[in-house]
């Protein structure tokens, strides 16, 4: 007992060492966030999510304060997601399958989210730095997120050592499987980095699609107009955007909830009962779960919820079923 | 039971069944115990060979899932269909036709008439017992009600198109590219 009491002390000094050397992993979490958006960068990386393992490029800058991103899905037939500030392009190939899903999907600008810093997801995660690795030929330090329950998922986290850009995320199931990997193979910073590259390829035929993030001008429409309410949400999850919208194939009203605990998010979709279909019906691609249901909504008609999110499936299916019309 | 019939249940199980076959068996099943009693029999000898543990007749829609050969959904069209309603027909695109190949897939066929014998009836009710696996996936009723309408294809389509749409509220809400790496390889899974 006395040499496991010894070794407990010497392992736990040498975490606080390593700790005491990187100092708070909530402040690597934020300037790592800050990372992604003020920093020019250009890298290739690969994407493993559900069974497929994606190659793609990013290039970002900060262009007369705006922020400019460019990411190229390299495989298959070209496909580009381009961002100036809060506007997006997505450049794409006639008959691509992503056309078809956009006249669904409800057209923004939305009120911007209410974003969450870092300081309190040590009440849900724990925070924890364990040794130093190499990514993309470059010193990372890596850092542990792990549940502390069993509603949300963990990562294992590669930050870029000297400008704390994620060089290599693992996001981790309750069993300890992982569920997505990203991570550079190469990647450029500073000055190296060129703004004709930010330009989308020029290629006949191409068609864009675009769509704007959010604007300072929406207003999030107030709680008390949502006529929906979870009555079961896991700890330290809040509601970071609410919007009421109209798809534009066919002007269906559609409720929409993000929440989020400051890592993992889902979002909530409220639609009334389409014509044909409407199964219930679960799906996961990856980390992230769909789950379709239904609920009772005015007149106890039945509605269509969605939710969507980077949940374990049992506590996506446990906030589905507990949404609930108001009144009800 | 027949020979005809026994012969069918084993190529079902064994995934070499023709569409004359299935519908042989489908026609049989809701109203034929003994046939009822050998495809569960069938299932527990090869769930045992497996070392599983056996316990309720969810376990058996679920083995029925794990059963898919997903290395064959690319022939989606050949895909037997169970008739029940000919609306209106719409090939299905590539991403929704995996699906639709895997909710028309044998094995589920028989599983969900075992499992729902009111088929016919819809059923609109919240469902409580999702069979929960790896790949997208459909509770038991679900697919029955699927296989009778159009819907399969639409609801695979709209949860898609709400998954996007989480993606890019999350591409608003969270610093980084990161949220629209769902988008951009979205259907290339």
């Amino acid at each position: 007992m006395k040499r496991l009491g010894l070794a407990l002390i010497l392992l736990l000094g040498s975490f606080g060492a390593v700790a005491a050397d990187n100092g708070d992993p909530r402040t690597w979490l934020s300037d790592m966030n800050r990372a992604f958006t003020d920093l020019s960068y250009d890298g290739t990386f690969s994407y493993f999510s559900g069974n497929d393992l994606a190659s793609l490029r990013i290039v970002h800058m900060v262009v007369d304060g705006e922020q400019r991103e460019r990411l190229v899905h390299l495989n298959g037939a070209l496909r580009e997601i381009i961002r100036t500030g809060e506007k997006v392009s997505c450049i794409l190939m006639p008959g691509d399958e992503l056309l078809d899903l956009t006249d669904s999907i409800p057209s923004g600008p939305f009120a911007r989210a209410f974003v969450r810093r870092y300081d309190q997801i040590s009440e849900y995660y724990g925070l924890a730095f364990y040794g130093e690795g190499r990514v993309a030929d470059r010193p990372a330090v890596r850092l542990s997120v792990s549940p502390r329950d069993h509603d949300r998922y963990g990562y294992r986290l590669w930050l870029d050592k000297s400008t704390r850009l994620l060089l290599r995320s693992e996001l981790i199931d309750l069993e300890g499987g992982r569920l997505e990997i990203f991570q550079f193979t190469q990647i450029l910073f500073g000055d190296e980095v060129d703004s004709a590259d930010l330009e989308p390829t020029s290629r006949a035929g191409t068609v864009q699609d675009h769509f704007e993030l959010a604007s300072k001008e929406a207003k999030p429409i107030p709680m008390s107009d949502m006529p929906w309410r979870l009555t079961w949400l896991p700890k330290g999850f809040t509601m970071a955007a609410a919007d009421i919208r109209r798809t534009p194939s066919e002007s269906k009203s559609i409720h929409t909830m993000m929440y989020s605990d400051g890592l993992a998010a889902f979002s909530v979709f409220i639609e009334d009962m389409p014509q044909a279909g409407a199964a219930s019906m679960v799906s996961r691609t990856g980390a992230t779960v769909a789950v379709t249901h239904l609920v009772a909504g005015p007149n106890r008609a039945h509605h269509l919820v969605t939710l969507v999110g980077e949940l374990p499936t049992p506590t996506a299916l446990k906030i589905a079923k507990s949404i609930r019309y108001r009144g009800i | 039971m027949s020979e005809k019939l026994k012969e069918s249940l084993s190529a079902i199980i064994d995934g070499e069944a023709d569409e004359f076959e299935l519908r042989r068996v489908l026609d049989e099943i809701g109203k034929n115990e003994e046939l009822r009693a050998t495809w569960e029999r069938y299932h527990l000898i090869g769930s045992r060979l497996r070392g599983e543990r056996i316990d309720k007749r969810a376990k058996l829609r679920q083995r029925a899932w794990d059963e898919l050969d997903f290395s064959k959904v690319d022939n989606v069209s050949e895909a037997p269909r169970l008739d029940v309603d000919d609306g209106p027909q719409k090939r299905p695109n590539r991403q929704l036709g995996r699906w639709t190949g895997i909710a028309v897939a044998a094995t589920v066929a028989v599983a969900v008439v075992l499992g729902f014998n009111n088929f016919n009836t819809p059923v609109i009710e919240p469902v409580q017992d999702i069979v929960v696996l790896d790949a997208p996936l459909v509770d038991g009723s679900v697919v029955a009600l699927a296989l009778q309408a159009e819907g399969t294809a639409e609801d695979i389509r709209r949860q898609y198109a709400r998954m996007i749409h989480h993606a890019q509220l999350r591409g608003m809400y969270r610093q980084g590219f990161t949220p629209f790496l769902k988008m951009v390889t979205y259907g290339r899974q």
